[in-house]
């Protein structure tokens, strides 16, 4: 019986599926992609990215267009410096920045192309730094910064160039994005107070 | 070298099942979808709440440019700042009154046809938008994911609004869309004072 028992829990062992990947991301390029997933899954560094791409769209294409090379650097900059100074946590800072970028594009004033490019970059310094300290000592340093940077471009690029040819096509679409930013604003205001509240506050 | 016990065996078998590793996901977004729905239906549930987001946009689309777009802007930035109080645990005078008296006050507005300057309109849904926004705060800590909450009754809001922006739209039909927008301001009154006497324990 017990012979029988044992055999079975054997089998049950032995039959427990484990996961099926279309891609052996467990090898080779796998931390390309964990860089890169771990910058699209996290629902604040999202809205960060699309708060970035609202704010390049509403503005002229010679001006936006500077993101797109801030933004990923900005990412690349910060992930590296997390790595060759690691230290706490940068989440509230991001939230900060997410709101702040999201203000910006709700008053829906035109920056000029330093201010831009300022804001896109800090901002995506505080977002790469947060997702560097993701970064352990057997991650494959280059690859992970690599599939982070990628990400982050691929992201802002593609949004930020849909966004602005929807923007050319009538006037409401630019209403609706500077809404969509006070939203994302809003949000972010709040959770920075969630963040500073205090235990007793907390009740 | 002992031999082990059989009967221990499908023990240890089960405890190997047991402790078989999951999936480790490097970001811990717990209960996105739960906090999303309960956060886009917090306001939805609320009839109060609701009928006051519709009046808002009603009232921006009568109002027509530039208070169409610069009032669903302006009431999530300031029900944000309502949030931080409710999230703060700073108490805001009689929010139920405040809610049910911003349908009462907007639904007349919209009913008279009340004609304000931009910077009164907005001064005025914003004031209503602090007890809104104090209301969602006091919840956002209890959420299962604050951020997915927060997202979701700001997204909810910002619908709501554009439903009312979409009813406002028969005020361009000829001689019957005005005085149907103004009959919706009615409706919304009447609602909103019915909230109002049960806010204050009158019904």
């Amino acid at each position: 019986m017990a012979r029988a028992v044992a055999l079975l829990c054997g089998l049950a062992l032995a039959g427990l599926p484990s996961p099926a990947l279309a891609h052996l991301v467990d090898v080779r390029f796998g931390e390309f992609y964990g860089g890169a997933l771990h910058l699209v899954t996290g629902l604040q560094y999202a809205l960060l990215l699309v708060a970035l791409s609202i704010l390049a769209a509403l503005h002229r294409a010679e001006t936006g267009r500077w993101m797109l090379g801030a933004a990923p650097l900005g990412i690349l900059i910060g992930a590296a410096a997390a790595v060759a100074v690691p230290g706490g946590s940068a989440s509230l800072a991001v939230t900060v920045g997410v709101g702040v970028v999201a203000l910006v594009a709700a008053a829906g004033h035109r920056l000029p192309t330093a201010g831009l490019i300022a804001i896109g970059a800090a901002a995506a310094l505080l977002l790469g730094y947060e997702n560097g300290l993701a970064i352990t000592a057997r991650s494959d340093v280059p690859l992970f910064l690599s599939g982070l940077t990628m990400a982050g471009l691929v992201v802002v690029c593609l949004l930020t160039a849909g966004l602005h040819r929807l923007a050319d096509l009538a006037a409401w679409p630019r209403i609706a994005m500077r809404a969509v930013a006070s939203w994302i604003a809003a949000v972010s205001l709040i959770l920075v107070a969630l963040a500073l509240q205090t235990p007793a506050q907390a009740g | 070298m002992r031999r082990i016990a059989k009967p221990t065996l499908p023990f240890i078998a089960a405890a190997v099942a047991v402790l078989t590793p999951q999936l480790a996901l490097a970001h811990a977004e717990v209960a996105v979808g739960a906090g999303l729905v309960n956060g886009l239906l917090h306001p939805i549930l609320g009839p109060d709440h609701l009928i006051a987001m519709v009046a808002v946009g009603l009232w921006g689309a009568q109002l027509r440019a530039p208070l169409i777009w610069a009032l669903p802007i302006a009431f999530p930035l300031m029900m944000a700042v309502g949030g931080v109080l409710g999230v703060l645990g700073l108490a805001l005078p009689s929010v139920e009154v405040g809610i049910a008296a911003s349908a009462l006050a907007l639904g007349l507005l919209i009913a008279f046809g009340v004609r304000a300057p931009v910077w009164a309109a907005v001064a005025i849904v914003s004031a209503f938008a602090l007890f809104h926004g104090h209301a969602h705060g006091t919840e956002l800590p209890h959420a299962a994911n604050p951020l997915a909450y927060g997202l979701g009754f700001v997204i909810s809001t910002g619908l709501l609004h554009l439903a009312g922006i979409l009813i406002g739209l028969m005020n361009g039909w000829r001689d019957l869309g005005p005085k149907l927008v103004r009959g919706c301001g009615g409706v919304i009154a009447a609602l909103g004072g019915v909230f109002l006497l049960g806010a204050l324990g009158l019904v």
